[in-house]
């Protein structure tokens, strides 16, 4: 199979899955060609105009342009800075007023997109006459099912994300700040550490353990059910083609099959941490895993019920407002919604890290043959994140 | 169509397909400066270099409350000691500096040598007898605050104590079946709190009950807030005595200690107690002086042996009580109070209208009632039931009522009957007139003022000095009455009385001298006899 091929059939399976009604523009790619411009295209009707919409954090949003009947393109050359990240969207003129975020949907607009210049998607917006096939797959040499490079998913991954080519390094747990590594932001994620041979300086107390079946997962899980009995690989919350998920998330889990994760990496700050604006999905990304933690509103005082959370007993909810708790809390945690306060939902990665975490712990938990420390991939030092919201 | 559209300072311009670029790979790439590789190798040497260079120690870290409980596991054999070092930084290190303690035989460690909320590192080596040395991975340990309530900082692990994110067992989260058993991991028998309130809820006759099989059943957190007051907004600890707070239907009704915090539940006793510094509102009567609260100097707060919840050992245990009864009051009232009259209880037996006896609450409610609403600030409440009229007084006015005396005059006790008319037994000896009706309504007309019961009866019992034989609770304890005095000797005893039913008074009264036998000009008889007809 060509590249040629692959990008067609992929531009083919995406049109296929975007039903949209005729008016929809659909298919945004996000091309950046410098550190100063990014090149948008997308599929149009005749006659239609275009509003195209930008922000570089999710929360505000501006229209930046109006295109004329039937543009198909926008090349956005001004206020592009190089080493951002910019997401953009572009919905049928007049559609939307004032926020893509409530007012897209599926009959006005494309998926969000984005772009961080100048780097190209590695995972996305492939062009007919991309090369980028060729960083995973060897169509005759590969080592590893699907063509890939290397024997396994977490060894292709690494050769990229291991902190030398993209700027996601997840083993050290660093998103790279202006294309160098002289002063990376932390990710949110955290750090993997060492992994599949390569060695990381980082050293998180727990991560998320490679090659576990998933039915081992905390939480639920069924046994004797082939899509539970999988190991952890990085496509189990990944996928490395496309998705409109944030930072490609999969939008098909083991107990959830459709996953719609919507949030914005805000890296425009001095901060030393990067920033995630959560939209929504989160609760429903690591449910599709750890199904039983999905607990919902009043689990904590009363024991959680479902089909995952038959087993009585009381767990912290997600998907919550701690504005509603007590008196109304406060948090610096990440919350999950569009108010950007307390008012927005409590959410799985409000506590915890999606990677790994250094944070410090006393918990010892028993496994075979012994004890191991672990922090339950908790944001912050032993329970710094319920004093963080609680303030006892 | 493939029109594009490029902006670019306000300019629009038309271009007719779409310019495929070329993305070279190299854009993607970021390059490693190679000062940062080398120091990136560096520090992998340096940790490798601390590490455990064979991973056959394996060390964990747990958190205790006032200590961090090492433990660690190896397969290795031969070992002769375990060397402990640790850090109050990570990275520790094998050196004499970090050496902490040695131990032989064992495969843990409790390191009570620690500041709760520091962060400790540790490291073990296993010795072997030959001398090699196996070192452990490093494990980072934090003890648990010896006081778990509240004031915590902001990298706490105190809520791990009672809590679990996802495992609750109970509301709340709660890492056990119940409020109860979380507060019993410290504050039962073999908890290490120095408070065992599960040892206090071994008694059974009364109780603010915890248990599920008994009813009223409260938790805990009804009557404390587990985690303090909180901090005020520059970050201070808020703290609530005792962690009192009390709470009803789950409002918070009260905060701290003092009256108010009983009476969050117990309201109809707010109504009538005394004012902070008046008769049992004594600060000196708390018994829990840090809480402020008078009501404990009579009542436990978690459960009793007695009824009520009365304390068997008030007084630190200086007396005992035995029981609803007139020893829970004695306990303090063993001797007349210095700013009365009233002699304390003798132990004659007091009966109510239910053949209850020997019990104060026959006639009075400590707690107050609106008999003492009535007493004017800085006089002593008497805690009567019922009204009881002491206003003696030689120029009293008042004409008998007899509901004046409802503490007497009671179902069961005495009636007005009883004495007034012909039921009496206290008549004059020689004219058989009826002493009582003449002493409580008929001394009015002449100057002397009608007397009030107290004036020759001691309610509490009759005390030896006055009346030797103790007979009929005569006493004289109102200022009105005095001994009499006849030529510079005192006559007494103030009453005698060698039979039931006989006797007589050597009394200054109201200005009227009575003298038993051959009364003078200005003295009249005081003899009296229940068998005149």
């Amino acid at each position: 199979m060509t590249r040629k091929t692959i990008f067609w059939l992929t531009i083919a399976i995406m049109l296929l899955a975007t039903s949209k009604v005729a008016s929809a523009p659909a298919y945004l790619r996000v091309i950046p060609v410098s550190g100063t411009v990014i090149d948008l295209y997308w599929s149009a009707m005749e006659g239609e105009s275009y509003d195209i919409w930008a922000t570089t954090d999710g929360v505000n949003w501006s229209k930046i342009f109006t295109t004329g009947q039937g543009a198909n393109s926008f090349f956005v050359t001004e206020g592009i800075q190089p080493y951002r990240n910019y997401y953009f969207l572009v919905a049928v003129a007049g559609t939307i007023l004032s926020n893509p975020l409530t007012e897209a949907n599926s009959v006005n607009s494309t998926e969000i997109g984005v772009g961080y210049p100048p780097n190209q998607h590695v995972h996305n917006y492939y062009l007919a006459d991309t090369n980028l096939c060729a960083n995973c797959h060897r169509t005759h040499r590969a080592q590893g099912a699907s063509l890939l490079k290397f024997p396994t998913v977490e060894e292709t991954c690494l050769t990229c994300h291991d902190g030398t080519q993209s700027k996601y390094n997840v083993l050290d747990g660093q998103v790279s700040r202006d294309g160098t590594w002289m002063n990376p932001l932390a990710s949110s994620a955290g750090p993997f550490g060492s992994l599949m041979g390569k060695i990381s300086s980082s050293r998180p107390v727990a991560a998320h353990t490679i090659g576990t079946p998933l039915n081992q997962a905390p939480g639920g899980n069924p046994v004797g059910v082939e899509e539970w009995e999988q190991r952890l690989s990085c496509v189990s919350c990944h996928t490395a083609h496309f998705s409109t998920n944030f930072r490609i998330l999969t939008s098909n889990t083991p107990a959830n099959p459709v996953v719609e994760v919507r949030a914005f990496a805000d890296s425009t700050g001095d901060q030393e941490r990067e920033k995630i604006n959560y939209i929504k999905g989160m609760n429903t990304l690591c449910s599709g895993c750890h199904p039983d933690y999905h607990a919902q509103s009043g689990a904590g005082s009363e024991p959680a019920a479902g089909t995952h959370q038959s087993d009585g007993l009381f767990r912290h909810p997600v998907g919550v407002r701690p504005a509603d708790f007590g008196n109304g809390l406060t948090t610096s945690l990440p919350l999950e919604g569009l108010n950007r306060d307390n008012r927005d939902n409590i959410s799985c990665i409000t506590c915890h890290r999606a990677h790994g975490s250094t944070s410090l712990s006393h918990i010892a938990e028993q496994e075979q043959g012994g004890a191991r420390q672990t922090n339950y991939l908790l944001r912050k030092d032993y329970y710094g994140v319920c004093q963080d919201c609680h303030k006892r | 169509m493939t029109n594009t559209v490029r902006k670019g300072g306000g300019e629009l311009l038309i271009r007719g397909k779409v310019s495929v670029k070329k993305y070279v790979a190299e854009k993607l790439l970021f390059i490693l400066p190679g000062s940062i590789l080398v120091v990136v190798l560096g520090l992998i040497l340096i940790s490798s270099a601390v590490s455990s260079p064979t991973n056959e120690v394996k060390l964990t870290a747990n958190a205790g409350i006032g200590k961090i409980q090492l433990s660690w596991r190896t397969d290795i054999s031969g070992v002769n000691e375990i060397r402990i070092y640790r850090s109050n930084t990570p990275e520790v290190t094998p050196t004499q500096g970090n050496y902490l303690i040695s131990v032989e035989g064992l495969n843990g460690y409790n390191d009570a040598a620690v500041l709760a909320g520091q962060t400790y590192y540790y490291l073990v080596a296993a010795v072997l007898i030959d001398g090699r040395e196996y070192l452990s991975n490093q494990a980072s340990g934090i003890a648990f605050p010896i006081n778990p309530h509240g004031n915590y900082t902001d990298n706490t692990v105190a809520c791990a104590l009672c809590h679990q994110a996802h495992g609750g067992l109970a509301p709340r989260l709660l890492a056990d079946v119940s409020v109860r058993a979380i507060c019993y991991l410290c504050h039962g028998n073999n908890g290490v709190s120095s408070y065992n309130i599960q040892g206090e809820y071994s008694r059974i006759a009364s109780g603010h009950w915890l248990q599920p099989d008994r009813a009223p059943m409260m938790k805990c957190t009804d009557c404390h807030n587990t985690h303090d007051g909180g901090k005020d907004g520059g970050g201070n600890q808020i703290k609530i005595t005792k962690l009192l707070e009390a709470r009803v239907n789950g409002q918070r009704v009260h905060t701290g200690g003092g009256e108010g915090f009983c009476y969050s539940c117990h309201q109809g006793k707010s109504n009538f107690y005394p004012i902070k510094g008046r008769g049992h509102n004594f600060d000196s009567l708390a018994m829990q002086g840090e809480a402020n609260i008078s009501c404990l100097a009579c009542h436990e707060s978690h459960a009793a042996n007695l009824p009520y919840l009365l304390r068997t050992l008030p007084k630190s245990g200086a007396m005992e009580v035995t029981g609803v009864n007139a020893s829970a009051c004695l306990t303090c009232h063993q001797v007349p109070l210095s700013n009365t009259r009233d002699n304390a209880w003798n132990g004659a037996a007091a009966y109510n209208g239910s053949g209850g006896k020997d019990n104060c609450f026959v006639c009075h409610d400590p707690h107050g009632t609106a008999m003492d609403s009535a007493v004017p600030p800085g006089m002593n409440s008497k805690y009567l039931n019922y009204s009881y009229d002491v206003a003696y007084s030689p120029a009293r006015t008042a004409v008998f009522n007899e509901a004046d005396y409802n503490t007497c005059f009671r179902s069961g006790c005495h009636s007005a009957s009883d004495l007034l008319g012909t039921n009496t037994n206290f008549k004059d000896a020689p004219s058989a007139v009826n002493l009582h009706e003449k002493h409580l309504t008929a001394l009015v007309t002449t100057d002397q003022g009608n007397a009030v019961c107290k004036e020759c009866h001691r309610p509490h019992g009759a005390v030896e000095s006055e009346n030797p034989l103790l007979r009929a609770r005569v006493g004289f304890p109102a200022q009105s009455v005095t001994g009499l005095e006849k030529e510079g000797v005192t006559i007494g005893p103030l009453f005698s009385s060698d039979l039931p039913g006989e006797g007589s008074c050597s009394l200054s009264c109201h200005g009227a001298n009575h003298v038993a036998g051959e009364p003078g000009p200005l003295e009249i008889n005081s003899v009296y006899s229940q068998s005149i007809p």
